[in-house]
């Protein structure tokens, strides 16, 4: 079910959030609004959940209208940051209060709950109470009772973000294949660039209730339009640009206080561009001076990190991290060293936000 | 956003809309013509003339300071008692200490009639320490004086100040004491420059509590205060007296009272409130064991506490199977007659004890959910509107509400007076701010997003309240509806008012039988009222784990 936000206004006392805001959301897809706190994204969510008028604009589930639809016949399943169980009653029970507002009769709604907690794994718990769980498996009961009234539209407000780091990479591969499964419309919300890259067929990176930038994972990250999306998604180095100068071998060339820096970006020069540049493509280079596209600096931090080394580097244009994959073939430098960085030739220019 | 978030919820809006025109009606329109008509001059005329004469005369204006020392009095009192056990309990082990915890309930209970009877039969003129000190030819200074007054209503009123400082100390978190200590500073200064002033706020707390509860009460004054009269008894006296029932003077002194009680709930809400401290909820300080002499100090004082809190009981039902012929009490015999008459002979004022307690519960537990559901969880200015209204009776003393009520509803559309609906309404007023805010703690804790999530599944706005919310907050509602039915059951203040022949309820008979010296027969009646109120509570314990915190 294809789902549109159609020229939504909303604001909040003086403060407008939204302006004229049109969005669609393609049918069977994971979507992700991805943004910092206070960007709209769980507005956006609420609006589609029942919870939020929009003072203007109307939302459609299908092409059909459902702005002035109460809450309780949208049909959506919603997944919360704080899986909002229901503390006294059991982990069947919960699975089963949506089918019994459905009125499905018992013994059919039982079988279905009970069906998809094993799909979850939690058959076994099924007679007890969610205290007794823990915060991973709670959140797949929520899971379970939202996505069991097979609903037309399914809702994920920040479902990993109170567990730790472990069950987050577990549960998000297990919401992503039910997901897939059920070929559900599905909207998440997340301020976590990495489980926004790793679940979604399609990010809308979200500012100050505007959509900055949409596209899949891989367009926003290597692609970022601008250096609000470079920052936020993979923090990359941002790189000020003073002026562009003539080219050399089919590269641009572009002055900035660091030297001069190579580029195949086609974006065009203007005041106030920067580039971005991903600190994992940035290596080391082993030459006396530096030559167009290479940086010179100082190591200021270092932190191993197992799969990886990670460096601050203070350059005249300002630190810049760099991320050394802990292969063996790269020497590990030590703070105080002076250094030379490559700049990679498909570093991506982007316009201030 | 007059609506806020009743914008979208013709239900609730509806349900809103309904409690604050009850409020209005029953609460807010008899007050304020109550307060209205202390401002009618005896011509007819609007005028200062009550307030004027009140504070001319000296028969009156004795009358207000009197309720002003003895509410420092008894607070003083209490504080030092109250805040001293908290102090003690929270802070050390000994023997004993967990006593402590059943007293406030008790002693909260207890009907003020009660505490009041069965001190007179011990310390009073013909009680029985002046029988035993007789033969020496010795007598105890008067009970029916100041230090009567001010020893009775302690032991009464302790218990507020009690929980109000145990709670401010369990909420201490211990690394701020420790953090002062590893910063070099000795253990007294950390006592007295880091804990005590975050313990004040919690102090003052429990003397306003105190405060309030003191110059309102009317049973303990009414009967050992004939030489010290305050406002709420001068006010009920002018009130009944048939010749000089001046209705001007009558409001006046009801009007004071309010204005004391206001002032007081505005201190708490803007000086008091807005000086407690944000603690991070952590390690609360652990309690050092006392041993020898200062572990028998200490348990022997709570040991005393807890006997004279539980004295009145102990008395009242001693005396209850006690002869009597006349006033005089023969001790060491053993008779059923006092329960005979109460119970087969006059067991009205059981009933209708019985019957008004429970519809004002039923009433106030509907409203109070009602209400704190709309306070919190749909938040605008109707419902703040709303959050008012529910704590004014706070500042209004039985007597006053009692006056209030009968003058408004004696004719007209509305005329309740000699009623029992009259009296129910009472009940029901002075006990909604406690049902509500016993409401409002589970729902502040029960997060949005379950009853979002229950509405999500296909439940509607109703259905999911009582499906969802009602089952979460029910226990602590379950407990507060029984505190409600204890407390309305020993409710006198405002019952004196407002009852009528054939509906006298088990205080107001028992004041009547202190009142005509038949003590035994009022300690029958005590001994019913005290089962009557702590079955339910004992049962309560159990059931819905009713404990300090749930109090007040």
């Amino acid at each position: 079910m294809q789902v549109v936000f159609d020229n939504i206004e909303q604001s909040y006392g003086k403060h407008a959030l939204f302006r004229q805001l049109n969005l669609t959301i393609p049918s069977g897809k994971l979507f992700t609004l991805l943004g910092p706190s206070g960007c709209g994204k769980t507005s956006l969510l609420r609006m589609l959940g029942g919870f939020i008028r929009p003072d203007s604009g109307r939302i459609l589930f299908g092409g059909v209208d459902v702005t002035g639809v109460p809450v309780n016949r949208r049909g959506v399943g919603m997944v919360f940051q704080d899986y909002a169980l229901f503390p006294d009653r059991s982990i069947l029970a919960n699975v089963c209060y949506g089918l019994a507002a459905r009125n499905i009769p018992r013994d059919q709604a039982t079988q279905r709950a009970l069906a998809m907690l094993k799909r979850v794994g939690l058959e076994a718990f099924a007679d007890r109470p969610p205290s007794a769980l823990s915060g991973g498996q709670r959140q797949r009961v929520a899971m379970a009772r939202a996505l069991v009234i097979e609903p037309k539209l399914l809702l994920l407000d920040e479902p990993l973000s109170a567990l730790d780091v472990k069950l987050r990479v577990e549960l998000r591969s297990m919401i992503r294949e039910l997901q897939i499964e059920a070929g559900i419309t599905t909207v998440f919300v997340t301020h976590d660039q990495e489980e926004a890259l790793a679940m979604s067929d399609q990010i809308a990176v979200m500012n100050r209730g505007c959509v900055v930038q949409l596209g899949t994972p891989r367009e926003v990250y290597t692609r970022p339009c601008t250096s609000f999306v470079a920052d936020f998604v993979g923090s990359a180095n941002l790189i000020s640009i003073t002026q562009e100068l003539p080219q050399a071998n089919g590269l641009r060339r572009l002055d900035s206080p660091a030297g001069v820096l190579l580029t195949n970006s086609a974006v065009p020069f203007q005041a106030g561009i920067k580039l971005a540049v991903r600190s994992e493509e940035i290596s080391f280079a082993e030459a006396e001076a530096p030559k167009d596209g290479q940086v010179p600096g100082v190591v200021e931090h270092v932190e191993f990190r197992g799969s990886l080394t990670s460096y601050a580097i203070r350059t005249p244009a300002g630190t810049i991290a760099v991320a050394s994959s802990g292969n063996g073939q790269q020497r590990q430098r030590i703070r105080g060293e002076n250094v030379l960085l490559q700049l990679p030739f498909d570093a991506h220019l982007v316009e201030a936000a | 956003m007059i609506a806020g978030k009743l914008r979208r919820d013709p239900a609730w809006m509806a349900t809103a809309i309904v409690a604050i025109c009850l409020m209005a009606i029953f609460l807010l329109w008899p007050l304020v013509s109550m307060l209205g008509k202390s401002f009618i001059n005896p011509d007819g005329q609007w005028g200062l003339h009550g307030y004027v004469r009140f504070f001319s005369e000296s028969s009156y204006r004795e009358v207000f300071f009197n309720t002003l020392i003895l509410g420092a009095a008894v607070t003083a009192g209490s504080l030092l008692i109250g805040g001293g056990l908290a102090l003690v309990v929270a802070r050390c082990k000994f023997p004993f200490a967990g006593m402590l915890m059943i007293l406030p309930l008790i002693t909260m209970v207890i009907p003020d009639v009660v505490v009041a009877a069965s001190w007179v039969l011990v310390l009073g003129k013909q009680g029985l320490i002046n029988g035993w000190l007789a033969p020496l030819g010795i007598e105890l200074p008067s009970l029916y004086s100041w230090w009567g007054l001010v020893f009775v209503m302690t032991l009464n009123n302790y218990a507020y100040a009690f929980v109000a400082v145990l709670v401010g100390l369990k909420s201490m978190d211990r690394s701020l004491e420790e953090a002062a200590l590893s910063l070099g500073r000795p253990l007294s200064r950390v006592l007295l420059g880091v804990t005590m002033p975050l313990l004040l706020p919690s102090v003052f707390t429990g003397a306003l509590i105190v405060f309030t509860h003191v110059i309102g009460s009317f049973g303990v004054p009414a009967i050992l205060g004939a030489r010290t009269p305050v406002l709420a008894v001068k006010a009920y006296n002018e009130f009944v007296s048939e010749m000089g029932g001046n209705p001007q003077m009558q409001t006046t002194m009801a009007s004071l009272l309010v204005y004391l009680g206001a002032g007081l709930l505005l201190l708490q809400k803007f000086v008091v409130e807005r000086r407690q401290f944000q603690m991070e909820s952590g390690r609360t300080p652990a309690a050092i064991p006392l041993r020898g002499g200062k572990a028998i100090a200490a348990a022997g004082s709570v040991l005393l506490i807890v006997a004279l809190s539980l004295l009145p009981a102990v008395v009242v039902f001693v005396t209850a199977f006690t002869p009597s012929v006349g006033p005089v009490l023969q001790y060491g015999g053993f008779t059923l007659n006092h329960f005979h008459y109460a119970l087969v002979r006059a067991p009205q004022p059981l009933y209708n004890s019985l019957f008004l307690s429970t519809i004002a519960t039923a009433t106030g537990v509907v409203f109070s959910i009602a209400s704190a559901y709309l306070i919190v969880k749909r938040r605008s200015l109707i419902t703040h509107v709303l959050d008012v209204l529910v704590t004014l009776p706070l500042t209004i003393a039985g007597t006053v509400l009692g006056i209030a009520l009968i003058n408004s509803f004696s004719s007209g559309p509305l005329a309740l007076t000699g009623t029992w609906v009259i009296m129910a309404l009472a009940y029901f007023l002075r006990r909604v701010p406690s049902g509500v805010r016993s409401a409002t703690g589970p729902l502040h804790n029960l997060k949005d997003s379950i009853e979002e999530a229950s509405m999500s599944l296909g439940v509607g706005t109703l259905g999911s309240f009582v499906r969802v919310v009602l089952p979460v907050i029910g226990p602590s509602v379950g407990a507060a509806a029984v505190l409600m039915w204890v407390t309305t059951l020993s409710e006198l203040s405002a019952t004196i008012v407002l009852y009528f022949g054939g509906m006298n309820t088990m205080p107001i008979e028992i004041f009547q039988q202190v009142d005509s010296g038949r003590l035994a027969l009022a300690c029958a009646y005590s001994v019913l009222l005290l089962i009557t109120i702590f079955t339910p509570l004992a049962l309560a314990r159990r059931i819905f784990r009713l404990n300090v915190g749930t109090i007040e």
